[in-house]
């Protein structure tokens, strides 16, 4: 593939894949936060850093949307497309890494927790989203619609959250993720926040990959 | 009114249909619009009426450019166009009083223009049961109703018998004598260089 | 739409029949499915005749705001929901054997509340979808979700309704379905230009 002949973005999938491989290693060999769920306790260590990674995706979907009504550079559309691709694939590992945790966390798959459910939630708009893609019509309005979509979607986030949290009271007894860390132990935190990173290096290649196949194809 | 269209692009399922195309029409000037099917007659139509996008570039109708989000430079210009563009399900008169109540032109004797362009027995008729000809003299009752300076014109002759075609010319006869401004996009050359002042043949990109 | 909303009132008693003592608490929560699947039967039809003969053509071309174009596609959306709820509500309470002992203007209010805020972004999703080959699909693929907060806060508002609990324990709710009314329908005003543009 001509994405990889250039030398930036063999770099670029060099270090994506020896974070990805550090990533892995420290997950496997290091102490689940909560001893009591054994080994199933470190999927938190993914399961946290690739919710972020899905929502801040998500975000970039708005604000590609908003750059393309506005400046009308199809530039942006085939980003906005490429965010919300990868966006979808981090949020359907939440959605699968969720339950696995919950059930040792917590008795049962689906606890209906604020943020898991808004996944689900933004996770079902954005199915829509690509069927409006491909049905849509005409592709210059259907950039047009899928931006409008990718704004909306994300302008929901906030009333749809608020609305689970207070939905189902009792569902707040679960352990928070802030319960996780403790100050005396340090490492958890910092190694949220390298898993977190490294995921950011390995969407941001998988988007720039992406983007340039979109890219490709339009000049075609 | 003048109007001016500078380095207009376009593109359809990334095509470009329009690369840096540029028009100027003096007040009362009358252009024919001519070319092969799909060379962008009736989008550079409906670019300058608003109803399409435009990729790049700028439409000034007057001192205003054309912007979707102002309505204000809508208000000098009227598209004929060769679809319906009409509500089938209301009548006549009904789709009249609907669309120059849009213009702000509420008392206008819609009736009389009706028995000029000879519909005024079609009136209370619903469009779904107009020929082809009927909806082109309803298209043109609503052109002489709302007497706009900008007329964008496709293929206005399309359907329209002897007498309609008549009828049409001396109607642009009259708006000539108003020093209206005018695009007419036609296949038939030969008309367009007995009624028009220039023709600009429109090539595929 | 109001015979739509009626047969599936009839289904949820005759579904419920085998335990007539659960309907009255999921009561609320039946409502809104209902009037959410009546929604979309008039989201469908909201953009039909603008679709036939490009009938849309008359005012995207005339000297009229667009954004004013969406409002009062909203009202008059808002208006036809309405007017089929009120004509099924009365079955929905004899079929279901509901008791009716609440403030019937803080049910109005609900009613118009969550009602307005489904139509606001079910408006925009039908604009979106008026050239797709699919529309009728969808329409329900992408209300559904973006619309569950109303559903979530309209079911709460209604189920303290009708458990007579005073405003201030549920005004909370109250607030999400009149933000999610204006946060979209300011959404809708802005954008609508770009969704009718060819």
């Amino acid at each position: 593939m001509s994405f990889f002949n250039h030398r930036n973005n063999l770099i670029h999938a060099a270090i994506a894949a020896a974070l990805s491989t550090i990533n892995i290693y420290i997950v496997l060999s290091l102490e689940p936060p909560n001893l009591a769920q054994g080994i199933f306790g470190n999927i938190f260590y993914i399961h946290v850093p690739v919710a972020w990674t899905a929502f801040l995706l998500y975000l970039c979907v708005m604000i590609s949307g908003i750059l393309f009504l506005t400046k009308k550079d199809q530039v942006w559309d085939r980003r906005g497309l490429a965010f919300a691709e990868v966006g979808t694939i981090f949020m359907f590992l939440v959605l699968t890494t969720g339950p696995i945790w919950a059930k040792p966390a917590w008795g049962i798959f689906w606890p209906w927790e604020p943020r898991l459910t808004t996944s689900l939630i933004l996770f079902l708009i954005f199915l829509g989203y690509f069927m409006l893609r491909e049905f849509g019509g005409n592709p210059e309005q259907v950039s047009r619609y899928a931006a409008v979509v990718g704004i909306l979607a994300f302008l929901d986030v906030p009333l749809i959250f608020l609305s689970v949290k207070f939905w189902l009271p009792e569902m707040q007894s679960h352990p928070q993720v802030g319960q996780y860390f403790d100050s005396a132990n340090p490492l958890p935190t910092y190694f949220l926040i390298f898993s977190f990173l490294s995921l950011l290096v390995v969407s941001s290649l998988m988007i720039r990959l992406r983007t340039n196949i979109l890219s490709m194809k339009e000049a075609n | 009114m003048n109007l001016q269209v500078t380095n207009l692009s376009k593109s359809f399922y990334h095509s470009p249909v329009f690369q840096s195309f540029s028009l100027k029409m003096e007040s009362g000037e009358k252009i024919g619009l001519s070319g092969p099917n799909g060379s962008g007659k009736t989008t550079l139509l409906k670019m300058i009426s608003g109803i399409m996008s435009i990729d790049s570039g700028k439409i000034r109708i007057g001192e205003n450019d054309v912007n979707p989000d102002e309505p204000e430079p809508r208000k000098n210009l009227y598209y004929l166009g060769h679809s319906v563009g009409l509500y089938p399900g209301l009548t006549g008169y009904e789709n009249l009083t609907f669309i120059t109540g849009l213009y702000g032109k509420m008392n206008s004797n819609i009736s009389n223009v009706l028995i000029k362009v000879r519909l005024d027995s079609a009136q209370d008729k619903l469009v779904k049961f107009y020929s082809q000809g009927m909806l082109q003299r309803l298209k043109l009752a609503t052109a002489i109703i709302l007497d706009p300076n900008i007329l964008l014109l496709d293929e206005p002759l399309t359907g329209l018998d002897v007498d309609g075609i008549k009828l049409f010319e001396s109607v642009i006869v009259e708006w000539n004598e108003l020093r209206k401004t005018m695009i007419i996009v036609s296949h038939n050359s030969d008309w367009l260089r007995t009624n028009t002042d220039r023709i600009i043949e429109l090539k595929q990109c | 739409m109001f015979i739509f909303g009626l047969s599936i009132t009839l289904i949820f008693a005759l579904a419920f029949q085998v335990a007539p003592m659960l309907i009255r608490t999921f009561a609320p929560g039946l409502l809104w499915v209902v009037i959410l699947f009546t929604s979309v039967l008039g989201l469908n039809r909201l953009f039909s005749l603008e679709r036939e003969e490009h009938a849309m053509w008359s005012w995207t071309s005339a000297p009229v705001d667009r954004g004013t174009v969406y409002i009062s596609k909203v009202i008059s959306a808002l208006f036809f929901v309405l007017m089929s709820e009120i004509l099924f509500i009365i079955p929905f309470f004899i079929f279901l054997n509901l008791p009716a002992n609440f403030s019937f203007f803080q049910f109005s209010l609900i009613l118009f509340l969550g009602t307005g805020a489904i139509v606001s972004v079910g408006c925009l999703i039908s604009g979106i979808t008026l050239q797709a080959g699919l529309r009728d699909v969808l329409i329900p693929i992408l209300l559904f979700p973006s619309a569950s907060p109303v559903a979530i806060a309209a079911t709460k508002c209604t189920e303290s309704l009708f458990d007579q609990k005073p405003f201030t324990e549920w005004n909370f709710w109250f607030l999400i379905l009149g933000s999610f009314f204006v946060i979209f329908g300011l959404f809708g005003y802005m954008v609508f230009n770009r969704i009718v543009e060819e």
